[in-house]
């Protein structure tokens, strides 16, 4: 492939469209209420829904992706037991996707309706709730391992997180109200000027990236090296 | 542990001991309420100021959580459904992440809005699921009916006696955001609020973001800001008990047995490093 379909043309779609937006975030008045009340408008919220119906492909993309890596996976292992992961990946998602699209109400044939609403109450939501929930084991065991006045810095964490988890707890709140106020001066002042100054720096970073972007100095996201 | 002194076991408690100590200690009050208090907080009365000061007619926008985090957010979503339904204000459901449907089916299987008097479509409608994360909310923003050509259910958004007077941000009084997300609760900013700063943004997040937001709070792009554990708080004041009463007694008892742990682990070492020659 040229070089102007590989580098030339992406660049250009990613500096017009980016300038696009540019333009309508800066030049549109806040006020304006219908899109064709402005060219930058109209264009700006074109490119946004373009961007959004990509995102569905995206998705689509995902799924392909996965089934390559998985299928490659099931070919090249030794065992059964390395095999049986994958296998169950597929599995599962087979029967999503068949009970997804015929118990999808937009569909014109859902005899799976109710299969559907089934798998998302009884199956997707307790393994969901599942994985989320056990985190509060591990944040117990890294509280108690990481909470130990070894140094300064330590010690500060220490008595930060301690006070912090008082502060959230009800007990603590009803008979020891002075922990919400200690708290909520840590939060005040110092939390949100260190906050702050990684989040206006995070910011320039962002800015430096995109106009990096727009000309076309950072080639990251074209995903090769030229 | 054979050959471990006392204190090295206490500096080191295995963490299936941990694990099954919190378990035992958030499953009790669970099963058994210990009726401790229930103290309200400013934050969650100031949620409640702001949901009750809405005007009647109001169109609210309720971003709610995706599957994974609901038990986070289950007794405040329940409760400020509760809360909104109680209103004269028209709701527009949306999720940012795909299986967030379930979770409105989940909601409305707990807050009947009929109980209300509201019906569907008039007083409120779900827009499903836009994939796009941000940019989703933009278009939300700019032009509501191209973004959502449809409801959930595939019904015409045309068909939607209520979306008739949603154009774009400038129809929406607030916005109400349930989040796990950081790119989430700040994305509403950057897309909504910084567009649009007179919108109410009443934002709840996960405890633990509560110091990521903070500095939009204190500038004032978020008008209320609270973590997901209270629950219970705004159950209490809504006089609607459910299950973030309960919830607070589990905290409670969590969190008692983790600042015991901390101080045992503290004590543990410092009377180690005492035993080698004083603390360095």
């Amino acid at each position: 492939m040229s070089v102007l379909y590989r580098r030339h043309i992406p660049l250009a779609i990613t500096f017009i469209c980016g300038l696009i937006i540019l333009l309508q975030f800066s030049l549109v008045p806040a006020k304006i209420t219908e899109p064709w009340q402005s060219p930058f408008q109209y264009y700006g919220v074109t490119l946004t829904n373009w961007a959004n119906l990509l995102a569905n492909f995206i998705i689509g993309f995902g799924v392909v992706n996965i089934s390559l890596l998985h299928a490659r996976r099931i070919m090249r292992a030794k065992s059964w037991v390395d095999k049986f992961y994958s296998i169950w990946l597929f599995i599962v998602m087979a029967a999503f996707i068949v009970v997804g699209l015929f118990g999808y109400p937009r569909m014109w044939w859902t005899p799976l309706a109710a299969n559907w609403d089934w798998l998302q109450l009884y199956v997707l939501t307790p393994l969901d709730a599942t994985v989320y929930a056990s985190l509060v084991f591990y944040m117990a065991s890294g509280c108690y391992r990481a909470f130990r006045a070894r140094t300064l810095e330590g010690a500060a964490l220490l008595v930060v997180g301690f006070l912090s988890i008082m502060y959230k707890t009800p007990l603590f709140q009803a008979y020891a109200p002075w922990i919400i106020k200690t708290i909520d001066w840590i939060a005040e002042y110092p939390a949100v000027g260190a906050y702050r100054g990684i989040q206006v720096s995070a910011a320039l970073g962002a800015i430096l990236l995109g106009i990096r972007t727009l000309i076309g100095v950072e080639t990251g996201y074209l995903g090769r090296r030229d | 542990m054979a050959g471990k002194s006392i204190i090295d076991v206490l500096e080191n408690i295995p963490r299936e001991i941990i694990y099954t100590i919190v378990l035992i200690a958030m499953a009790i009050p669970l099963i058994r309420p210990l009726g401790l208090p229930v103290p309200v907080s400013e934050p969650i009365r100031k949620w409640y100021n702001e949901i009750e000061s809405l005007p009647p007619g109001s169109i609210v926008l309720v971003s709610h959580c995706s599957l994974g985090s609901y038990p986070a957010f289950d007794s405040m979503q329940v409760a400020t459904l509760h809360h909104l339904f109680s209103r004269p204000v028209k709701l527009v459901f949306f999720s940012i992440d795909a299986t967030g449907l379930a979770v409105y089916d989940i909601l409305l299987s707990k807050v009947d809005p009929k109980a209300y008097g509201k019906v569907y479509g008039v007083d409120y409608f779900h827009i499903g699921f836009i994939p796009g994360g941000e940019t989703a909310m933009k278009a939300l923003a700019e032009d509501f009916k191209a973004a959502v050509p449809s409801d959930y259910k595939g019904t015409p958004i045309s068909q939607i006696p209520m979306a008739a007077n949603i154009r774009n941000i400038h129809d929406f009084t607030a916005l109400i955001c349930f989040t796990s997300a950081g790119e989430t609760s700040i994305g509403w900013i950057r897309q909504w609020i910084v567009v649009r700063p007179e919108i109410k943004y009443l934002c709840c997040v996960l405890d633990m973001m509560l110091p990521t937001m903070r500095p939009y709070y204190e500038a004032k792009q978020v008008t209320v800001l609270v973590g997901s554990a209270p629950g219970g708080e705004y159950e209490f004041l809504l006089g609607k008990p459910g299950s973030g009463i309960k919830k607070a007694d589990a905290f409670t008892g969590a969190q008692l047995i983790l600042l015991v742990f901390i101080i045992i682990g503290n004590i543990a070492a410092i009377a180690k490093r005492m035993g080698k020659g004083g603390v360095r």
